[in-house]
């Protein structure tokens, strides 16, 4: 009989908690945006810069009184949800925008795992999905909602390792490595396809796990080989800090360039300057410009600094979403707001000229270009060596 | 063996759950509840094989292997799902038995530590070899399960509705089989093996093979959520099988108590939703997974269901009734 | 392959282990006395490089004094943790352990709303290279090793000379006849907490300028030292020194001959092997069963 009462009350609770979720009901009036990137844990620094980018989009253009859709002004509200870098958490963050908050559009995530798990809900309820997840997978001819606002190694790493054989034309000798996840996977495999079409040799290209600090062994190994150029692909600003650190201190006098995501001054700060000295990378927009510096301010007012990189990436992303979802004049008909999205063009604040290709690489145009920096640390400053275009 | 009162509340129970997609078709809902059953089913096989004292943190590494195995079966080998998810659930136990035979002689915190290596073998595993498992990228557009009845009549279960049903029979299944299992003298045997082993040994009881059953079976009904899990997100890759995970079990064996299977179901209904309802607290959230998870040990070392088991302790006592209890 | 390589794959693997072994001795320090498997370890590594970077950022101490603050620091906080956190648990390994696994938890991310997401370093403390023939050896790692084989020493003397130290031996090999013979439990527990603590705080405060910062800093180390101390044997000393200088040479070794990949997996494959072929490790005591 004892038994008997216990499951009763399991059953009442399950009702109880049932009811009282679905008594939540959601507001009206104000747009709203999803955000999905990691939050928490070690993905947390560029799912920050996402969440910022976005958000700070949105407080602009509150200001300027809300977004204007078909003659009606709508504030726009961020929804920001931790997807952990994780699959799984990814899709769940998916199904309560879409379900529990109604949104049509969400930007991310970051990772990959994320990405395509969130895609299945996302595409079958036609959300719109502007974001950055590193995988070639993400986009596709049958993925109509989904677009890639930041460049990846697919359309930067062959004009920028042209611009550097002009530069550099003695640079044969290529050592790539990169973090054991799917950036580093498949950010490689691009990395290699351009290397061996500018005609550069690569001597080496291995993978370490994430949370690797100490490179010594592994340099040690890529040492032996003697390359010219030692290429960081897609590690994370953290851990390139440390192997530009650990790479110069054994002695290397060759290049170290970055093929990959943003993050110098972190790795100065981790490196060091004098480490640091003729590192070259890829930037998509220009540290120096005044508009950066605007835009870090109102970063540092609301979060924990530095500012990294991508958020100004993502805020312009943010900013061409909106630009369509107002000349297509619809909130909800997001058929109309992805082919309005996909005929146009933006010119970013931060980011320049952006506009659409992808139709041989991916199968359908929804990947950004955009021309690009190739930057040098020179003195612990970040200088601009010159300008390319994908 | 089961007072007829208890049957029919089982039975009611169960009806109502068959109830509710229809009641409360709100996807969100559904998609929190969908990923509650997954956590108990992961939750109970758990608990089995806690019964004989044996701490694992690698069953989430067997939920991975039976999500492998099944996006594998169906799309390489092109089986249908009614064949690959019980193919899952083998391959679970088979692996289980393999390294079974030799990590089940640790013990205590030994065998803790060995399971936790063994956990990570297997996520680099995954992570590592892109052919056939795709690496860190892991497999993606994984088809929903194509279940035919009748020679003529496919079920493609994709709406979360249909995807409720199924989870919710195989959970269903695998609370009446571990039940079963706890309530015959294996169970009682189980039971002895954790409390006093060499004593249990005197009374002829082996040991080994009950820690051994209580492995298979756990890696069975893991690799079963396995599989149901992949073909839910309809993609899968390593991060989602890690040591976390596997903690995470445990925490809901620990905060739901863990004698018998309302323990742990009692701690998948309290944990699995609770992140969703701290999604306001972004920064804070793991914060307070942390602190809960201390003061339940704290005040409540046995757990939801301990605290349970004195309020109804407490009712009995205020209000003796007339009907014999047992 | 060279012959410069070999003998920079051996101060490479050198370096790595005394790191470990720090880790491990405070860790293996915990187990064998008060039986807590300390899942935390890693976080109180981290607090202790973070206590080094605030002393030096936000109260202009130097180094050396930062690193004093933070090993006491810290060493007071695990004896805090012991008293009022463990000792409910004493008797209960499992509970004992999954305590500290909320522990780890609720450390990793209070750093995190502390600290940020981002990766901070401490400004470096010594600079320059040494080279020794062909082979390459940074200032700052060289003193890394010297502190820790500092810290090691002390510790080392500390328990086979001192009365305290000898009492804390006493009781992690048995601890009924040590109360008989009168020794304080409750005194001598939370100082063993705090000092197995303290020696992770010491190895994150060493280690600190050399690498970057971050709330989840601490999960390799912990991830280290639970594989060194199987390897060396749980509750051994010269195991945990012995299993991690083994540990760091070896996927030293691996991570240059063969791949990093593979030195990754080297870890649990070892701990796998030992535990299933000598699961006393190289000095340790037998757990099997039968």
């Amino acid at each position: 009989m004892v038994k008997m009462t216990r499951f009763k009350i399991l059953g009442i609770c399950l009702f109880v908690i049932l009811v009282w979720g679905l008594g939540q009901a959601s507001a009206q009036e104000v747009m709203k945006l999803g955000v999905i990137a990691p939050l928490s844990g070690s993905g947390a620094g560029w799912g920050l810069a996402l969440r910022a980018g976005a958000e700070l989009a949105s407080d602009d253009t509150n200001a300027k009184g809300g977004l204007e859709v078909a003659g009606k002004k709508y504030k726009i509200e961020v929804i920001p949800y931790d997807d952990k870098y994780q699959g799984q958490a990814g899709a769940d963050a998916a199904n309560r925008l879409i379900f529990m908050d109604k949104v049509k559009f969400i930007i991310g995530p970051m990772g990959s795992a994320a990405g395509l798990a969130a895609q299945e809900i996302t595409e079958a309820n036609k959300v719109l999905f502007v974001g950055n997840s590193f995988t070639t997978k993400f986009l596709g001819p049958k993925k109509l909602y989904s677009f890639r606002t930041t460049m990846t190694m697919a359309e930067f790493s062959l004009p920028m390792l042209k611009f550097l054989k002009e530069k550099y034309p003695n640079a044969k000798r290529m050592a790539i490595l990169g973090p054991n996840d799917e950036t580093g996977y498949e950010v490689s495999g691009f990395n290699l396809k351009a290397h061996e079409a500018v005609g550069q040799e690569i001597v080496f290209r291995d993978y370490f796990e994430r949370g690797t600090v100490d490179f010594m062994p592994i340099l040690n190994k890529i040492f032996a080989l003697k390359p010219d150029v030692l290429n960081l692909d897609g590690s994370n600003p953290g851990d390139c800090g440390l192997i530009v650190k650990q790479a110069r201190q054994m002695g290397f006098k060759g290049l170290i360039i970055k093929a990959g995501g943003p993050g110098t001054p972190e790795m100065l700060k981790v490196a060091g300057k004098d480490f640091m000295e003729g590192f070259i990378y890829y930037s998509p927009i220009n540290p120096d410009d005044p508009k950066i510096q605007e835009i870090s301010k109102k970063y540092n007012a609301k979060f924990p600094p530095p500012m990294n990189g991508f958020t100004p990436q993502f805020y312009d992303g943010t900013l061409w979403l909106f630009e369509a979802i107002k000349k297509a004049g619809t909130l909800t008909d997001t058929e109309k707001i992805r082919k309005t999205l996909e005929g146009l063009s933006f010119n970013g604040v931060y980011t320049g000229q952006m506009s659409w290709t992808g139709k041989e690489d991916y199968g359908i145009a929804h990947q950004v270009k955009f021309p690009f920096y190739v930057m040098v640390v020179k003195d612990g400053k970040e200088v601009v060596l010159g300008r390319a275009t994908p | 063996m089961i007072p007829q009162g208890k049957t029919y509340a089982i039975l009611a129970l169960s009806i109502f759950l068959f109830f509710i997609p229809i009641l409360w078709p709100d996807e969100f809902y559904l998609n929190v509840i969908i990923s509650t059953y997954l956590q108990i089913i992961l939750a109970v096989s758990l608990n089995m094989i806690i019964k004989t004292g044996k701490l694992s943190i690698a069953h989430a590494a067997f939920m991975g292997i039976g999500g492998y195995t099944s996006a594998l079966a169906v799309m390489r080998l092109g089986l249908p799902y009614l064949l690959a998810l019980p193919l899952s659930g083998l391959m679970g136990a088979c692996i289980a038995i393999l390294v079974g035979r030799l990590l089940l002689k640790l013990q205590g915190v030994y065998f803790v530590l060995v399971t936790f290596a063994f956990g990570e073998v297997i996520r680099l595993f995954f992570v590592n070899l892109v052919e056939p498992f795709g690496g860190p990228t892991g497999i993606i557009n994984i088809p929903p399960p194509k279940i035919t009845v009748f020679p003529g009549t496919t079920f493609t279960i994709l709406s979360k509705v249909s995807y409720y049903y199924l989870v919710l029979l195989v959970m269903l299944i695998t609370l009446f089989l571990i039940q079963r299992i706890y309530q015959s003298s294996i169970g009682k045997a189980m039971d002895c093996t954790r409390e006093t082993e060499h004593l249990a040994e005197f009374t002829g009881i082996n040991t080994f093979q009950q820690k051994m059953f209580a492995f298979a079976a756990g890696g069975f009904f893991a690799g079963l959520a396995g599989s149901l899990f992949a073909h839910y997100y309809r993609y899968i890759s390593p991060e989602s099988f890690t040591f976390w995970e596997s903690v995470n079990l445990i925490v809901i064996n620990v905060v739901g108590g863990m004698g018998g299977i309302t323990g742990p179901i009692l701690g998948s209904i309290f944990l699995v939703p609770l992140p969703e309802f701290l999604r306001g607290f972004v920064e804070y959230q793991r914060v307070l997974y942390g602190l809960i998870l201390i003061l339940t040990l704290w005040f409540m070392p046995a757990g939801m269901l301990g605290v349970l088991n004195k309020i109804l302790d407490w009712m009995k006592a205020r209000k003796p009734r007339k009907e014999a209890s047992t | 392959m060279g012959d410069t390589l070999l003998p920079q794959v051996i101060i490479n693997g050198v370096t790595l282990g005394t790191n470990y072994v720090l880790m491990a001795l405070g860790f293996t320090m915990i187990f064998g006395v008060l039986r807590i498997v300390n899942f935390a370890h890693g976080e109180f590594y981290m607090l202790g490089a973070f206590f080094v970077l605030t002393a030096i950022v936000k109260f202009q101490v130097s180094y050396f004094l930062a690193v004093v603050i933070a090993v006491i620091s810290i060493g007071l906080l695990g004896f805090l943790a012991e008293e009022v956190i463990f000792r409910k648990f004493r008797d209960k390994e499992l509970e004992g352990m999954i305590v500290a696994l909320g522990l780890s938890i609720l450390m990793q991310n209070l750093g995190l709303v502390a600290w940020g997401p981002y990766d901070l370093s401490i400004p470096p403390v010594f600079s320059g290279v040494l080279k020794i023939g062909s082979m390459f050896y940074p200032v700052e790692r060289l003193m890394v090793v010297l502190l820790s084989f500092l810290l090691m020493a002390g510790f080392y003397l500390f328990l086979k000379k001192t009365k305290l130290g000898l009492a804390i031996q006493a009781i992690a090999q048995d601890t009924e006849i040590a109360r008989v013979q009168g020794m304080r439990i409750n005194r001598l527990y939370p100082l063993a907490f705090a000092i197995g603590t303290g020696l992770a705080a010491a190895a994150g405060s060493v280690i600190g300028p050399l690498f970057q910062l971050n709330p989840w800093m601490g999960i390799m180390p912990q991830v280290k030292a639970f594989i060194v101390v199987i390897l060396g044997g749980i509750g051994s000393v010269p195991g945990a020194f012995l299993g991690g200088l083994i540990l760091g040479v070896a996927e030293s070794f691996v991570s240059t001959y063969a791949s990093k990949a593979m030195a990754d997996m080297l870890g649990f494959i070892i701990v796998i092997g030992i535990l299933l072929f000598r699961p006393s490790g190289l000095f340790g005591h037998s757990h099997m069963t039968r």
